[in-house]
């Protein structure tokens, strides 16, 4: 390599190409990663049974597979077993070598369950009690398929019954309860006392009925049972109740197994979690995100505009606007971790504090507001956004041309007609740019919702059928504290992590998705900017 | 002139509109901007009682029987004054006496000195013949009408000999461990040392039987016994001589003799005071001087010894009495000229400094710390509240090393929780701000090369539409939330990198010297072909030749592990060079944060180069300089203040990033530069400990204090980069 090489310096251009190119390979690996892990969750993959060296045979679903350690030319592949009630783990190591013998038997069944994770099992008969009602293999899979049918539905009875029932029971009761309370600070007369207590008497007695009817039901739910046999020849018996979903992988055709993965992935998408959020959806998660989305950019787009229109339009252009303009250019740059301190400290303890003391005192110690809820939480982004929204308004109100304003004042417009008429329409893209990025780093901020709200399960959504409807003291769940919490606190981490993948998938979607809004947006401007005749 | 009155109509009406408006723009504007201004002095606010110096209030004073010892209760409501005949409980409120009491034993006056423990409510006096009479004093608290009452409750307990000669009991200890083992030990009017322990000791069958057996230790000592103290668990007696030694009996069971462990030299006068600090650890150690120390064992050449570790202020007389708190490492003392002063051990403090009524002749701090009481010998009795909720933080606690109990020296330590009541939170923003600017510095040290070269060869080399396609791709990854690059970081990546951890490092040096490799290949064909492929493959060539380079780190890796580091590069980073490896360290947060940092640094550095007036180039191109050197020569130095402003800018957002820190590490605070150790940032540090910190308490305010000062980092830092920006463009207009 001679001296004029070095001296042209293209070996040096190609080191900062590489640079580049090591940017976008990673940000591709990222999302690639991302989707080879979130993708491929739902799909029911077929399930191998193993005939190992030792005359163990083992069952389950191929993972991975990589070298063993410390060892030349040897693998081991990774499957998930399932039966986390019979052995104690869902994964297993086995080496390629201890493999004798691969197949794939077609009446292998997976059972979905509500508890203890997936069983893959073969089906030995259905019975009630001692009195069986079905023989195992295709006879018993025939008849397994009303059954479940039949207890998904009585499910759903009894959750109408706990939700809808019970559920306005326990409203009404908590109701008395702050009644009697207001009564005893009131110090009312006995009279009214004692129709309340006849009021809550009669309560008590109606949801004794209700509990009845709900045990009763709940009994009758568990009677049938099927019975399975694990790869080990073990026998075990599954509550047609506790069944979520049963499939047979290696009996299905691609069109079933299609049918499987979108019906996974609607549960996923629509469903409550179940086993501490390891399984089932993450609708509440969704929900709450959306909704404290739509709550920050409630509060923060109109105050945000009205700064930036303050700033850029009305005040006078000096030393002190420049200031702000500096400052309000920072705030953006401030941690977010920072804001969710503030909203702790100001809007939790302090505003949501003294909510408490002035209306809800009856509730107290309990706090309503004066905890951490989706109102705060919201407020609390929205903070975090409206420097964003302030800085990317005022951008947009400086790129309208000096001459558009001008024509309008010199047509006789006022300077609200002016703003209002002209300045605007013609700022609005740009203004909806920022406001669209600014909600994008809304939905993906963990931190501060961490303290102001957020928890790993809510009991409610902050939005149901009772007054007032919008309950914005409730806590709620969060799609990005979702990945924290399931990936990093959960018990069984190994097991959670496909769900963190699948959620990871969705909350990129979500942010990708406003992102593209926004670049689309914006060269929809430039197009508009350049064909304009200024 | 209809159609003349509908014109003003309508500009009256504009008009109006105009000005409602008007207000309400500006109104709402400079709400939110205030709004959002008023952030900074809230947190402030908030950080602020923290540094506030303590309030003393006289609230009450009233004449008492002259006393041996007093006792309050927890919501000031109620003193008892033991004096030689009994004890009185008095209301601070009005002075009334509320209730006397006057055991059967100490009829005529007969006690002499007294002594008791607020924590579990016993009170004991030593009699002028050698015994000693115990008794119970409990607070009850009655709400039934609607108000809180405290209602004293006054229970006489057993009476034991100390002394089997008979003498006066001048100096009385008590403790009960609470398990059926008690103490008491006394000095007598001749200057012996008495012990009585008792034990109730459980037979396998039957009831328990209670064993008392008592001891004079005065042989063992060398010099005339002026203090006494017991510890809560009963495991030793310390006694302070006239010549300025403590010595030291370890205890046992009631029926073996207790050992004694030999004297050590505390001062050089007479040790007239000694007390425990809350924990039992601590002994503080006031002499005839009026000096005040505190020692504590601490272990050295396989011993443990007392060692002199706080100094506080010193009284201008002797010592007499020393109280210490019940909740925090705070005690009182009072001198033989009347002076009291309230400090804080661990941040060696002195409240204040009050000259009370005369000789004091006992003084007892509020269980809540929050007032004390004390009687003059003369019989005066005066009540003080105390507002000094947070003693235990000083600037040098926060920002110095301290000498917590159980460490061998001082040091900086962040631990604000513990498992015991008597746990000292140890709050030090030290590892914290250590472990924020470890994070950013390896997240920069990763992030600012691979952003600034990216972002030349982006505004200066690529064609117009690879730079098309790479500034909105390079944007998309800047809003990439957080949590999910904190959730591969330390899921995905922090398990790879634990096996692939050689191959990754070899990435380093592989990646330049392969793209240099590369480049040299590209130059030997045909300069035609080279010419006119730049434009158009260039990325493309780049991208494969640094998946090239990153195939061979990892197919290398091992081999390469095997050769240089015997086979395993872990076992040989822990055995020879004595590091440790965590599986979340920072290498893996530096490639995290630094994902999150290279979009922002990129952006801004990429904008600075390329709005650098392009007839600059052209001169330079047309004077015969190549691509390069145009780029370093005459492009980089005008730019060099915006790339500055970026990299400051990418400093604000990796100090404050806190999923990834929190996903990707340990959280641990340790002070280590390891790159394989983990830390703990200020701001992970927020997110997790600030949900469980009750309400406007030392932590809570503490971390509102981490909290401004990383507002305030990062503000600084903004306004610097956004000064240098705006200097910036203001050069390049003129140009």
């Amino acid at each position: 390599m001679s001296f004029k090489f070095w001296r042209g310096g293209d070996p040096f251009i190609w080191l900062t190409g590489s640079a580049l190119a090591l940017c976008l390979l990673m940000i591709a690996g990222l999302v690639g990663v991302i989707l080879y892990n979130g993708v491929g969750v739902f799909w029911p993959k077929d399930i191998e049974q193993l005939h190992l060296r030792n005359g163990e045979v083992a069952m389950g679903r191929l993972m991975d597979r990589q070298a063993v350690p410390e060892s030349a030319g040897l693998y081991r592949q990774q499957f998930k077993i399932g039966n986390r009630d019979a052995y104690g783990l869902d994964f297993r190591w086995i080496d390629e070598e201890q493999i004798v013998e691969r197949a794939r038997p077609a009446d292998v069944v997976v059972f979905e369950r509500l508890e203890w994770g997936d069983a893959y099992a073969f089906l030995e008969g259905i019975y009630a009690g001692d009195q069986r009602l079905a023989a195992g293999g295709e006879q018993g899979w025939q008849a397994l398929q009303p059954l479940l049918a039949e207890s998904a539905e009585r499910w759903q009875r009894i959750d109408e019954l706990e939700h809808d029932e019970i559920g306005e029971l326990n409203y009404s009761m908590e109701d008395l309860r702050l009644e009697i309370r207001r009564l005893e600070l009131e110090n009312a007369s006995s009279e009214q006392k004692k129709r309340v207590a006849e009021e809550n008497d009669a309560l008590w007695r109606q949801y004794e009925k209700l509990s009845e009817r709900l045990v009763q039901m709940r009994e009758e739910n568990e009677r049938i049972e099927v019975a399975v046999s694990l790869a080990g020849g073990q026998e075990r018996r599954i509550k047609v109740a506790d069944i979520v979903r049963a499939y047979r992988p290696n009996d299905l055709g691609l069109m079933g197994k299609v049918a499987v993965y979108l019906d996974k992935g609607w549960e996923f998408v629509a469903g409550a979690p179940r086993e501490s959020n390891t399984e089932g959806g993450i609708f509440p998660a969704l929900f709450g995100t959306v909704m404290m989305v739509m709550l920050m950019s409630l509060a923060a787009v109109p105050f945000g505009i009205l700064a930036a229109l303050y700033l850029r339009e009305y005040a006078r252009q000096g030393v002190f606007v420049r200031l702000v303009r500096i400052a309000v250019n920072n705030l953006a740059g401030v941690p977010s971790i920072v804001f969710g301190m503030f909203g702790l400290g100001f809007f939790v303890y302090g505003v949501g504090g003294s909510i408490d003391r002035l209306f809800y005192s009856d509730a107290l110690p309990t706090p309503t507001y004066g905890t951490g809820g989706i109102l705060w939480a919201s407020l609390t982004l929205a903070l975090l956004t409206v420097p964003v929204v302030i800085v990317a308004t005022e951008e947009a109100l400086a790129a309208v041309p000096r001459e558009m304003r001008e024509g309008s004042l010199a047509l006789g417009s006022t300077k609200f007609q002016m703003i209002w008429s002209v300045v605007l329409p013609s700022a609005l893209p740009g203004i909806l740019t920022g406001v669209i990025l600014a909600t994008a780093r809304g939905a993906g901020e963990v931190a501060p919702l961490m303290i102001t709200g957020v928890v790993k399960l809510a009991p409610d959504l902050p939005l149901d059928s009772y007054w007032p409807f919008f309950h914005l003291e409730r806590k709620f769940m969060h799609l990005g504290f979702h990945i924290y919490d399931v990936g990093f606190q959960s018990p069984n981490v190994e097991a959670a992590r496909p769900m963190v993948y699948t959620t990871a998938l969705l909350l990129l979607l979500i942010v990708l998705m406003l992102n593209l809004t926004a670049i689309v947006v914006r060269n929809r401007l430039r197009r508009r900017y350049a064909s304009s005749a200024f | 002139m209809q159609k003349k009155r509908t014109i003003r109509g309508v500009t009256a009406r504009a008009r109006i509109i105009d000005r409602v408006g008007r207000y309400l723009i500006s109104i709402g504007g400079i709400g939110i901007i205030a709004a959002v201004l008023g952030i900074l002095l809230f947190i402030l606010f908030e950080a602020y009682p923290l540094f506030r110096s303590p309030d003393l209030q006289k609230a009450a004073a009233h004449m008492a029987r002259p006393a041996l010892v007093i006792g309050m209760d927890p919501y000031h409501a109620i003193a008892y004054i033991a004096s030689a005949e009994g004890v009185d409980f008095m209301r601070l409120e009005d002075g009334q006496i509320e209730k006397r009491e006057r055991p059967a034993a100490l009829v005529g006056g007969r006690a002499v000195s007294a002594a008791r423990s607020l924590r579990d409510g016993v009170l004991a006096w030593g009699l002028d013949d050698g015994r000693v009479l115990l008794s119970r004093i409990q607070f009850r608290l009655d709400y039934s009408s609607g108000e809180r009452l405290v209602q004293p409750q006054f229970s006489e307990g057993d009476l034991l000999v100390l002394d089997a000669r008979g003498e006066a009991i001048n100096t009385l200890a008590f403790q009960d461990e609470g398990e059926g083992r008690a103490a008491v030990a006394g000095i007598s009017a001749s200057g012996r040392v008495l012990l009585t322990l008792r034990e109730e000791q459980r037979g396998l069958l039957g009831p328990g039987e209670l064993v008392e057996v008592s001891y004079d230790l005065t042989a063992d000592i060398e010099a005339q016994p002026k203090s006494l103290l017991l510890d809560r668990r009963l495991r030793r007696l310390l006694v302070g001589m006239e010549n300025g030694h403590i010595g030291e009996w370890k205890l046992a069971d009631a029926d073996a003799r207790p050992q004694y462990q030999g004297s050590f030299a505390a001062s050089t006068a007479a040790i007239t005071a000694l007390e425990h600090i809350l924990g039992d650890v601590s002994i503080i150690v006031g002499d005839a001087e009026g000096r005040l120390h505190t020692w504590a064992k601490v272990e050295a050449g396989g011993r443990r010894s007392f060692v002199r570790k706080h100094a506080l202020r010193s009284h201008g007389a002797a010592v007499e009495k020393l109280v210490s708190s019940l909740r925090d490492k705070q005690f009182l003392s009072a001198d033989a000229s009347g002076h009291i002063a309230l400090h804080h051990m661990t941040t060696e403090q002195t409240f204040f400094d009050i000259i009370g009524d005369g000789r004091i002749a006992d003084l007892v701090i509020a269980p809540k710390s929050d007032g004390f009481v004390y009687i003059a010998q003369n019989g005066q009795l005066t009540h003080y509240q105390i507002d000094n909720p947070h003693p235990e933080i000083t600037l040098g606690v926060l920002f110095g090393k301290v000498w917590y109990e159980g460490y061998h020296e001082a040091e900086f330590v962040w631990q604000s929780t513990g498992g015991t009541d008597e746990f000292e939170p140890k709050l030090s923003l030290i590892p914290l701000l250590f472990g924020t600017v470890k994070g950013t510095f390896y997240a920069l040290l990763f992030a600012l090369p691979l952003a600034v070269m990216a972002a030349i060869y982006t505004a200066e080399f690529a064609s117009p539409r690879v730079r098309g396609i790479v500034k909105p791709t390079v944007e998309v990854m800047a809003s990439l939330p957080s949590v999910i690059l904190g959730f591969l970081a330390g899921l995905w990546l922090a398990p790879l990198l634990e096996t692939r951890l050689v191959g990754t490092l070899l990435l380093l040096p592989l990646v330049p010297v392969v793209a240099v490799l590369g480049s040299w290949c590209w130059q030997q064909l045909p300069a035609d072909l080279v010419r006119r492929a730049t434009a158009r493959w260039e990325i493309y060539l780049l991208m494969g030749v640094t998946l090239l380079s990153t195939w061979l780190a990892f197919v290398l890796g091992p081999s390469f592990e095997k050769m240089v580091f015997a086979g395993h590069f872990l076992s040989w980073l822990r055995d020879d060079m004595g590091m440790a490896y965590d599986q979340r360290n920072s290498l893996v947060v530096g490639f995290a944060m630094g994902f999150a940092v290279v979009p922002l640094i990129f952006t801004i550095c990429e904008d600075s180069l390329s709005s650098i007036p392009s007839h600059l180039r052209a001169g330079s191109l047309a004077l015969g300089a190549t691509r390069w050197q145009t780029a370093v020569r005459v492009v980089l130095p005008m730019a060099l203040p915006g790339i500055f402003s970026a990299s400051m800018i990418g400093f604000g957002r990796a100090i404050g990033e806190t999923m990834i820190v929190l996903m990707a590490t340990g959280n641990t605070p340790v002070m280590d530069w390891n790159i394989f150790n983990g830390m703990r940032t200020i701001s992970a540090n927020i997110a997790v400990e600030l949900p469980e910190a009750p309400h406007q308490g030392t932590l809570y305010r503490v971390l509102f204090l981490s909290g401004l000062l990383l507002f305030m980092a990062t503000f600084a830092i903004n306004t610097l980069a956004e000064i240098v920006r705006q200097r910036l463009r203001d050069r390049y207009s003129r140009l």
